[in-house]
């Protein structure tokens, strides 16, 4: 491992799940490898997407997500950071799966009801 | 608080006739029924016999997709005509949905209703099955399997007329749902209490959760378990699956998973129990519950309710892994514990 982050070590050990279950989720046939030492993958749709996702380190403790999309062997000039798992997912799931049906989070306003 | 059942089951597969004879026991006399037929003209309800004030008939469209509104509005106007004493006092509403039904859309719309949530209480999904027909009908359409998955009981009918494909059938039922008890219908008949159930018995996640991780394996992390009791992947996309974890979540984290859950998949989660350890109450386990996006807020317990400590989590779901939810319980959860850990050294070098 280059990096003792706890953090980090944690997306690298489940990057490939987290990845490859959020595609599935999508209903998104994608091929998903992820790099054996970093927390970076690539995500190839069956349609000829590709993506570029890596979590980096920062200088003070913290860590910031990218994602490129990729263009055959050429990298567009889209490569935009994201603070979050959450906002990664979400930007992934812009690229992949744009017309996919998004849900809010609904709290009802009682406990016993459902 | 009222407890409201609902009542589904594929075409054919004997709702009517079970409710039918069920409307003719004494203690079913102070029940409301709230009949979807789908179709120009319903029949159904002529099939009931029930006293015509406490009944509504809902046609021309199936709750689950059209008539969600229809339905809110109906149990509205049955609440201020029980409360202006228009209606007898009834004291259970029981609904029974089209045979096409998707019963998860009709459970989130009695949850998502304020009004209706501070009324009303969901005390079963009574789901039956047809003995002879079930199995081909499980095979053919999902419809038929989301109704298997989100029941809270099971009622096998036409026993009577099974033939060698019963125990396949069973075998099916249970890989769909493995925590909802199996009743069958003898000459028709079935006790009352099928039906009515009693609330906190279905509502609490600790019945699904003591089937569901009884022989769970322990360990440091989320693990999906693996115990034979998922669905097999022929003929149906849902499954259920449990994750149990040893860690406690931060409170954080479990909001930051629900979010996630009901935006990636909200549709496809079909239904969600847990018991959490909160590590901010790590005492008081935390009950959840949702239908798809729509959750209720934690219920709070006062204490565990035996030794296992462990966070449980059951999903009835479709197309959503296991080891997905436990990728995203462990990196929200690093994420949440890296935040603090630099919110308190920010803090310290400040001071």
């Amino acid at each position: 491992m280059t990096h003792s982050n706890p953090h980090l070590d944690c997306v690298n050990h489940y990057l490939k799940d987290l990845l490859e279950g959020a595609v599935r989720a999508w209903d998104v046939v994608a091929d998903v490898t992820v790099s054996d030492d970093r927390a970076e993958a690539q995500v190839t749709a069956a349609d000829g997407v590709a993506v570029h996702i890596t979590c980096r380190p920062g200088p003070t403790g913290d860590w910031q997500w990218h994602l490129s999309r990729l263009n055959g062997k050429t990298e567009q000039p889209r490569n935009r950071a994201y603070p979050s798992v959450l906002a990664i997912l979400r930007a992934l799931r812009e690229e992949l799966a744009p017309d996919h049906q998004v849900y809010g989070l609904v709290i009802t306003p009682r406990s016993a009801s459902l | 608080m009222i407890p409201v059942t609902v009542l589904t089951g594929f075409l054919g597969s004997g709702k009517t006739t079970l409710l039918s004879r069920l409307l003719r026991h004494r203690e079913m006399g102070r029940t409301a029924v709230i009949i979807n037929e789908f179709g120009e003209m319903g029949l159904d309800h002529e099939l009931v016999e029930t006293s015509e004030e406490d009944f509504v008939e809902l046609t021309t469209g199936c709750l689950c997709c059209r008539l969600r509104d229809d339905l809110v509005l109906t149990i509205h106007d049955l609440l201020t005509r029980r409360q202006r004493g228009e209606v007898p006092a009834f004291e259970h509403i029981v609904i029974e949905t089209t045979g096409l039904a998707d019963p998860a859309p009709v459970l989130q719309t009695l949850a998502s209703d304020s009004a209706l949530a501070a009324a009303l209480k969901l005390a079963n999904v009574v789901t039956t099955v047809d003995a002879l027909l079930g199995l081909g009908t499980l095979e053919r359409f999902p419809e038929s399997s989301k109704q298997v998955a989100v029941a809270d009981r099971l009622v096998l009918t036409k026993t009577d007329l099974a033939g060698d494909d019963a125990q396949l059938l069973c075998s099916r039922l249970r890989q769909l749902n493995p925590w909802a008890p199996l009743h069958t219908v003898v000459s028709g008949e079935i006790a009352p209490s099928v039906l009515l159930g009693r609330a906190q018995e279905a509502v609490n996640p600790l019945r699904w959760l003591g089937h569901s991780v009884s022989s769970g394996t322990a360990s440091g992390t989320a693990v999906p378990i693996s115990d034979g009791r998922r669905s097999a992947p022929h003929g149906s996309s849902i499954h259920t699956f449990s994750i149990v974890r040893e860690t406690p979540f931060c409170a954080v984290t479990l909001t930051l998973l629900l979010q996630a859950l009901s935006e990636h998949c909200g549709g496809n989660l079909l239904r969600l129990k847990g018991i959490v350890q909160i590590e901010e109450d790590p005492e008081r386990p935390a009950v959840i519950h949702g239908v798809q996006h729509v959750f209720h807020p934690p219920t709070w317990l006062e204490r565990w309710p035996g030794s296992d400590r462990r966070s449980r989590l059951v999903f009835i779901a479709k197309s959503i892994q296991p080891a997905w939810v436990t990728a995203l319980i462990e990196t929200l959860d690093a994420e949440v514990r890296q935040v603090s850990r630099l919110q308190r050294a920010g803090a310290g070098a400040v001071s």
